[in-house]
Parts: structure tokens; sequence; C-alpha cells
């Protein structure tokens, strides 16, 4: 039986424990970071544009664009003050992509895809988990290395 | 021995903390495509060999090219050529259109008409019918607006399409070993134009699709993953990295002061189906005019003349197949809160139910058959057990 006094004069933690409770918390607290915060833009390193599931463009900051062989027909590049323009032409439609190489941003300018034009009211793709798409067209343009998101939603 | 223990407890701690944070469907692969049903198809699975898994994906695209090509409004399908056809009119259709019509054809008599496929002249009056979104759309018909998303339809032509919506009146039958649709010698003639009943299968034709790529898969002995069509339809299998193989499976948050998270179901081995008012839909007037349309009135869901703002905004079935599942998640948005509860008490006891009301103090409440363990909240919005 461990009388009070002795039980208030015991240490709560020797130095030792100390060390690897402190240990823990960085490591928690590296996990929070690493997870819960966007990672750098650095791995946001430029985007591609799919047709059809079908890759037709790519475009890597710093370095241009390049059209997949073979879609020399589909897919039209031209530059204008410093943004560049990717169009997109297929039997259903257009679509005109704006590429901001010093901003790392890529918007959906134009399609006549729809009344509204949907896929032109997307947020710009900014960042590895950033996507538009333009269903009536089968287009998607998204990150070159996206985040693979996989679990599954409803509504 | 006590500060052995002590040392010990803090590798393990670390190593739990660790498991913790490693994410749930790992081990997946996935093919998507875009398009069929104006939305995106997704096989999330463990691969088996690159030739099985291809053949599967091909499968699926071809099932959900056969079952657009049925129904569609935009292409020259069987529902299509029925919406063409004069008043008391016959059109051939086929065996899978057959299909469709008569799982329909139940779940509007389960519903009491509240899931109603011929309220299509509706939807196209209020301008949710793929030629109203169409990029080169301008007004052909009496009742088109310039813009549908800026001003109302007329109310007359609401009140005079509703006789259009006796879904009781269309009859399919089978003869001599080909399928046949009857349209209803029933028309409605306003500002010189005739009108007659126009169906409409979008919603169940895509849990068709569900129903038949989970036997597809299943019958190709994939056991884990899932196939989802859009955010409305899914079927999941199990999940391979968690022991009991249950998902979880985050609900959209249906408005956007609700978090991602605020509803999420545990479930594997089923199909989900779910209906919403956020989806599609264009504000006006002060309203939220969404793609679901009340038969019974002639407005949206929560949107008629004496809507508060409150009412059902996302409606979720799962254990009962995907076309049953959309037809009765779509007849739980239009019953409203008070009739959707009884229904879904009497019809619905033994699968599970769950959907989101709306008051108009602007509160949420989840209304659910499910058990404890098969949903969670994040606790910003209450619960009421059915």
């Amino acid at each position: 039986m461990i009388g009070f006094e002795e039980l208030k004069k015991r240490k709560l933690f020797s130095a030792g424990d100390l060390f690897f409770y402190f240990a823990l918390a960085l490591l928690i607290v590296f996990l929070l970071i690493y997870f819960a915060f966007p990672k750098s833009e650095e791995e946001f390193t430029g985007v591609e544009i799919r047709l059809d599931n079908e890759s037709v463009y790519t475009y890597r900051f710093g370095e241009g664009g390049k059209i997949a062989a073979g879609c020399e027909s589909v897919v039209r590049e031209t530059t204008e003050l410093g943004v560049v323009f990717v169009r997109v032409t297929t039997a259903d439609g257009f679509n005109l992509i704006a590429i901001d190489d010093a901003a790392r941003s890529v918007r959906m300018e134009n399609a006549d895809c729809s009344f509204k034009r949907d896929c032109t009211h997307m947020n710009p793709v900014e960042s590895e988990s950033g996507v538009i798409v333009c269903l009536p067209h089968k287009l998607k343009i998204l990150s070159l290395s996206p985040e693979e998101n996989l679990l599954p939603t409803i509504g | 021995m006590k500060k052995l223990y002590r040392l010990l407890v803090c590798p393990v701690l670390i190593v739990a903390l660790v498991a913790a944070t490693a994410c749930a469907g790992t081990g997946l692969k996935a093919y998507r495509t875009l398009g069929y049903f104006n939305s995106q198809i997704c096989w999330a699975f463990c691969p088996q060999s690159e030739q099985a898994d291809a053949a599967v994906w091909n499968e699926l695209t071809a099932l959900a090219e056969q079952i657009e090509a049925g129904v569609s409004l935009s292409q020259d399908s069987d529902i299509a050529a029925f919406n063409r056809a004069g008043a008391g009119e016959r059109v051939e259709i086929s065996a899978l259109t057959y299909r469709l019509l008569a799982i329909a054809d139940d779940c509007y008599w389960l519903t009491d008409g509240a899931y109603n496929p011929a309220a299509g002249i509706l939807v196209d009056l209020w301008g949710f019918s793929p030629r109203c979104n169409r990029y080169d759309y301008s007004p052909e018909l009496p009742y088109d607006r310039a813009d549908y998303t800026s001003e109302l339809p007329d109310g007359d032509y609401i009140r005079a399409f509703l006789p259009l919506t006796d879904f009781s009146a269309v009859a399919c039958f089978e003869e001599n070993g080909s399928y046949y649709v009857q349209k209803p010698d029933l028309s409605v003639e306003k500002d010189g134009v005739i009108y007659t009943v126009q169906l409409n299968l979008g919603g169940l034709a895509k849990g068709y699709f569900i129903d038949c790529a989970e036997e597809i898969v299943r019958r190709a002995g994939y056991t884990e993953g899932y196939v989802n069509l859009g955010s409305s339809g899914l079927a999941v299998f199990r999940d391979p990295s968690e022991k009991d193989g249950v998902w979880k499976v985050g609900v959209n948050p249906p408005r956007s002061d609700l978090s991602e998270g605020f509803l999420s179901l545990n479930i594997m081995d089923t199909t989900v189906s779910t209906s919403g008012d956020y989806e599609l839909f264009y504000e006006c007037g002060g309203k939220r005019c969404c793609h679901i349309i009340d038969p019974f009135t002639g407005y949206p869901v929560n949107a008629s003349p004496q809507a508060d703002g409150s009412g059902i905004i996302t409606a979720s079935v799962c254990g009962v197949s995907g076309a049953v599942g959309d037809a009765l998640t779509t007849a739980i948005m239009v019953m409203g809160p008070e009739r959707a509860k009884t229904f879904v008490k009497e019809k619905l006891a033994d699968y599970g139910a769950v959907f989101v009301c709306v008051g108009s103090d602007n509160r949420y409440t989840v209304c659910t058959t499910l058990d404890d363990a098969s949903f969670q909240t994040d606790g910003s919005v209450s619960v009421v057990k059915l």
C-alpha cells in the first residue's frame, strides 16, 4: 500500500518518458500538417486534356504544351499575351482552354456544349486536385499527377 | 517493468496513429468514362488481369450505350418515338424499354403516383429536357422562354398539362414476340398546338444501368470496389482496405452550409440511389426550381406557390434495386416530409432509407430507417429514426 505522502513525492514522468511523448506530439503535428493542408504548388506541374478518356494534349508549366500524336487535326494551340489557348474541336463542337503559365492557372475560356456553357463556369484548375469537366463533349482537364480519390460518394 | 510498459506504449500509439491515417479504398484501380446519361461512369476495382479488367469495362460501356439508346430523349430512342407519336398511336419498343416501363409502372402504383414517368411534358415546360440545354437553343414552342432560367412558365400551361400526366392510361403489352406501348387517347390544345402524353425514364434508366453493371462485375468475379453513375447511383462491393469490407460512403452536402461528411453511410454489397434538388436547378422568382417535378401540382418540388422553402432536399435508398431506388427517391422528394415518413415506415422498413429535410427555420433533419451502425453524421443535423 502506497501512502499519500509517498505518492506526492513520486514524479509523474521520467525524462525518458517525456522525450517519447514529445516525439509523439511532433509526429502528430507532422501528420496533421501533411494530411490537412494542401501540398505545395511545386507538385502541380501541369495539366492534361482528355477527350473521351484519351489524352490529346499535355502542358508542363515552364516547358510548354504537346499535342498527342494523331490529334493534330483536333487540337490547335496559339499564344496571346503570354496565355496559351488550346482549341479542341470535334464533331460535337469546340472547347477553348486558356493556360496561364505564370499564374499556374488553367480555365475553360469558351465552349459550345450547352445553353449555359456549364464548363466555362467551373473553377480554374490550380492544384493537383483541380478538374474541369465538359460532359456533353466528353472532355476533361486535370492535373498531370492528379490526386487519385477513389472514395465513393453519393448525392 | 512499469517503465518498460510505458516505453512500449509510445511505439504502439505511433503505429496505431499511422494506421489510422491510411486511406480507405487503397489497392483499387479505376476506369472512368464521360458522356453516358450526361454523367460519368466510374468502376473502381482490385485488378485481376489487364485483359479481364478491360473485358468487364467494355461490357459496362456497351451496356450504357444500349440503355441510353433505348430511353434517351436526345437520340432516336423508343421513348423519343413515343413522345413524337400522336394520341392513341401504338409504338413498337425493345424488350429493354418494355422492362423499364414495367418497373416504372410498379413504382407508379407503389408510390400512389408520386413517381410518375408521364410528367415528361412538365419537365420540358420547366426547361429541364435536353433540348432546352442545347447550345443553340432558341424558343420553338409557344411556352418556351428565351432564357428559361429567368422567367417562370405561364401558370395556364401548368394547369393545362396536368391531365397529360396520367401514366395509368399508358398501356404496354407483348404481341407475337414484339413489345408495344400504346399512347393514351389524351390531348390538350393550347395556343394552336396539340400536346400529348410525354414520357421521361431518365432517372430510372440510370438505376437500371447500376443493377446490370453490378451483375456484370460480380459475374466476372470482382468482389471489391464499386460502380457509380454520376452521383445518383452506386453499387458498392467490399472496401479492400477495411477488415470488415464496409465502405464509408459520403453523402454530398445538398446545401453550402452543410459540410462534407455531414452524413455518411456505412455499407457494403448493396446499391444506393439518390435524388436531390441541388444538382440540376435554377433560381427564379425567389424559388429554387429543381428538375424533379411534382406531378400533382405541376411545379418543381419545394417550389410551388405555397412552398415556404421547407421540404426534402435529398433522399437515398439502399438495398432495393438501383432502378426501383431511383424511382423511390424521386417519389420521396415529391411526397414531402410527412407523407414520406409514413411511406418509408410502411413500405421501406426492411430497406435503408434516409432523407434530409430543411425546415422553414433553415434547420436540417435527417430521417432514416437505418440502424445506428449504418450511418453517421457530424452532429450538425438532428436525426429522427423512423
